[in-house]
């Protein structure tokens, strides 16, 4: 079955449709989910309320665009409505701080490491973090979301940076000392 | 040392196929909701009727209960003056110590929510009322305790007027029967004790409490104290251990025996604010009125006197404002806009010169100034053309051919009077209840603002002039019946079918024209 006929059977509500497509993208919308979210369950309900909103607007997908950003568009809206309703945007506007040094070596940090870090930022660090390194979204297009100025959305993305390069390096020299 | 990257890059990298399979637990919560999300879909449907069913019957039984608390407490009072019996005869038996302590905590728990009600200024004259008193004899304070109980219970929650009135005779029966044998205190303790019988059979856990059981055990020895003593200077007693213990339970002591009167006042008050307390009500209204008359004349000339004519369903808007007087009578009043009309069928409509030969209609005046008598009376210089009215009646009987009418021979006259209404209107209240019933009965006085006559073809409406006759003031006599549907205490659907009779609305018809009209009143009606 294409991909097409799939989504042409979400649109009438037939549940086997709607478990094909779900095995196909849950994989991919869940990583979104864990990234954008504060921990695995969290990530897990996000999951679940993206994946119904989903199957009800699936009839507004009207084939243009890639299906996969549609549907990771939902994900991360769904996210974001979640922060919304928990009004977790309201932070003081820090003055930008320029990044001043953020390389970092290239170790075999684990992957399951990094997330751990991204879901431990601050929720707005880790959305904006998120939306603009790891998904492409603009600093306009991050503050029309979270409804912040763009400055802002800077700011929260150089802190994001620094807390996360913080982090590892402290993570590395203690591995460094246990592994001495 | 690896080289160094951009931090962006690292996570970049790290996250570009990064993908992760979520627990089963998670499809099988969606395929769940999904399932829940199509069987409500059905749903909905008998959901929302169930839901206005529901809402209607809560409003009917909330409506039913709040507005006829009588039905159900009435019932409940009947036990309870069994219960003052018994307990009286018991208390009588029972020596008066033992009596007193098995009651006291109820009696003054009563009494607590009295005292809260005070504020410090009342407190203090009210210590002088009762110093001045004090030294009276023990029949005052009797009455005073059985002031206290009245007031006490008439606190209650249940607030029914007969119901207080029962209970208030009956405890101070008891307390003056039982005078004669027993210290006033008693009768008191004994009335309390009712009154908390009273209570618990209501089974409303009041919101009495102990709001400060320190006082409430000083109040008890107090009590104590000046109860065993001789009967005769208790008040006294009483004063004096008030005085030596502590102010606090003076002015506590003070604050009962001086809100139950206040709480008396203020429950008549209660009671006749019951009453009283929504007098005004403003009620927006509209009808739609159907003018006709009663006799076979006509407004207009004599010679339409037996066409036959239709009444014209009109609207009748406006505002009355209405205040009860007592119970029973409530006098309104109000502006209304109301415009009625009429047709006066089979008529003939012609232009022409000759229009001399037929008839003259005195009570139509052209619809410009220049009345030039050039037909009869009915003219319109507007339009350059000589407008003539004739009865299809007397075209019959002057056996005149039609040839003559260069216009359908068919036409109405249609006659519309818009006036202003203002009536005053007596209102009486024949029943009361959630749907109540009343008789109206009055007058109104109409303003002449509008008046226009206007032929009527089939497919054409032609203005012909104004009525000469029509009183710019008149009057109607108005008979109706109200029916009235409480949705709150404060709000109310009317429903009035009312008659008006119009007395000299115009002043003179030829024949027996009675106009009168019919509106049927629809309105809500606003108390404060």
């Amino acid at each position: 079955m294409s991909l097409n006929q799939l989504i042409e059977n979400c649109k009438i509500n037939d549940t086997k449709a709607q478990g094909e497509l779900y095995k196909l993208f849950s994989s991919k919308l869940f990583s979104t989910c864990l990234k954008y979210s504060r921990s695995y369950a969290e990530a897990e309900d996000n999951l679940q309320d993206a994946f119904l909103i989903i199957f009800s607007k699936i009839e507004q997908y009207k084939n243009k665009g890639s299906f996969e950003g549609w549907l990771k568009r939902i994900a991360v809206n769904t996210v974001l409505q979640r922060y919304r309703n928990e009004k977790v945007f309201d932070i003081i506007n820090e003055n930008t701080v320029e990044d001043a040094e953020i390389d970092i070596e290239d170790d075999d940090i684990s992957i399951n490491y990094l997330l751990s870090i991204i879901q431990e930022l601050p929720d707005r660090y880790r959305l904006v973090f998120n939306m603009y390194v790891l998904d492409g979204y603009s600093h306009k297009e991050i503050a029309e979301m979270l409804n912040i100025n763009i400055g802002t959305s800077k700011s929260n993305l150089a802190r994001a940076r620094q807390i996360l390069k913080q982090t590892i390096e402290t993570y590395k020299t203690k591995q460094s000392a246990q592994s001495l | 040392m690896s080289d160094k990257k951009h931090i962006d890059r690292l996570f970049q990298e790290k996250f570009k196929d990064f993908e992760k399979t979520p627990d089963d637990a998670v499809w099988s919560n969606i395929e769940a909701k999904l399932n829940k999300n199509k069987k409500r879909r059905v749903i909905p449907i008998w959901w929302r009727y169930a839901g206005v069913a529901a809402l209607l019957l809560l409003l009917l039984t909330v409506g039913n209960t709040f507005f006829n608390p009588s039905n159900s407490d009435s019932n409940a009072v009947e036990p309870i003056n069994n219960v003052v019996d018994t307990e009286t005869k018991k208390t009588r038996s029972i020596p008066e110590n033992e009596n007193n302590n098995s009651i006291k905590g109820s009696s003054i728990n009563n009494d607590t929510p009295v005292l809260s009600d005070n504020t410090l200024n009342e407190q203090e004259a009210h210590e002088s009322v009762l110093e001045k008193r004090s030294p009276k004899n023990k029949e005052e304070s009797n009455f005073k305790n059985n002031l206290k109980e009245t007031s006490v219970i008439a606190n209650t929650p249940t607030k029914n007027s007969s119901e207080i009135q029962k209970n208030n005779n009956i405890i101070t029966n008891e307390s003056q029967v039982s005078n004669h044998a027993n210290p006033s205190l008693k009768e008191s303790v004994i009335a309390n004790n009712n009154l908390n019988k009273t209570q618990t059979n209501h089974s409303q856990s009041t919101p009495v409490a102990i709001n400060n059981p320190a006082e409430i055990i000083k109040i008890d020895e107090t009590i104590k104290n000046s109860n065993n003593p001789v009967a005769s200077n208790k008040t006294e007693d009483l004063k004096v251990n008030v005085t030596e213990d502590e102010p606090l339970i003076k002015e506590g002591l003070n604050k009962e025996t001086e809100t139950i009167e206040e709480a008396i006042a203020k429950n008549i008050d209660d009671i006749e604010e019951e009453k009283q307390l929504n007098r005004w009500n403003i009620t927006p209204n509209a009808a739609p009125v159907y003018f006709n008359t009663l006799g076979e004349g006509s407004s207009i000339a004599s010679q339409f006197n037996n066409n036959n004519k239709t009444g014209e369903v009109n609207m009748s808007y406006g505002i009355n404002a209405s205040y009860a007087i007592n119970k029973k009578l409530i006098v309104r009043s109000g502006i209304n806009r109301v415009n009625l009309g009429y047709n006066t069928n089979n008529v003939a409509v012609f232009e022409s010169a000759n229009a001399t030969a037929f008839s003259s209609l005195a009570s139509i005046k052209g619809d410009s100034s220049n009345d030039a008598p050039i037909s009869s009376d009915v003219t319109n210089s507007n339009i350059e053309t000589d407008v003539s009215l004739i009865s299809g009646e007397s075209i019959k009987a002057n056996q005149i051919t039609p040839e003559a009418f260069s216009t359908a021979s068919s036409a109405n006259i249609n006659q519309s009077l818009g006036f202003i209404e203002v009536p005053i209107e007596f209102q009486y209240i024949v029943s009361d209840k959630k749907l109540g019933l009343n008789v109206i009965g009055g007058f109104s006085s109409f303003f002449l603002n509008n008046n226009e006559l206007f032929s009527e073809t089939n497919d054409s409406r032609t203005l012909i002039g104004e009525a000469v006759n029509v009183n710019s003031v008149s009057y109607s006599a108005n008979f109706g019946l109200g029916l009235n549907y409480k949705v709150t205490k404060k709000i109310n659907l009317n429903f009035e079918p009312m008659f008006k009779y119009q007395i000299n609305t115009f002043n003179n018809t030829s024949g027996d024209f009675k106009p009168y009209f019919i509106g049927v009143y629809t309105g809500i009606g606003f108390k404060f």
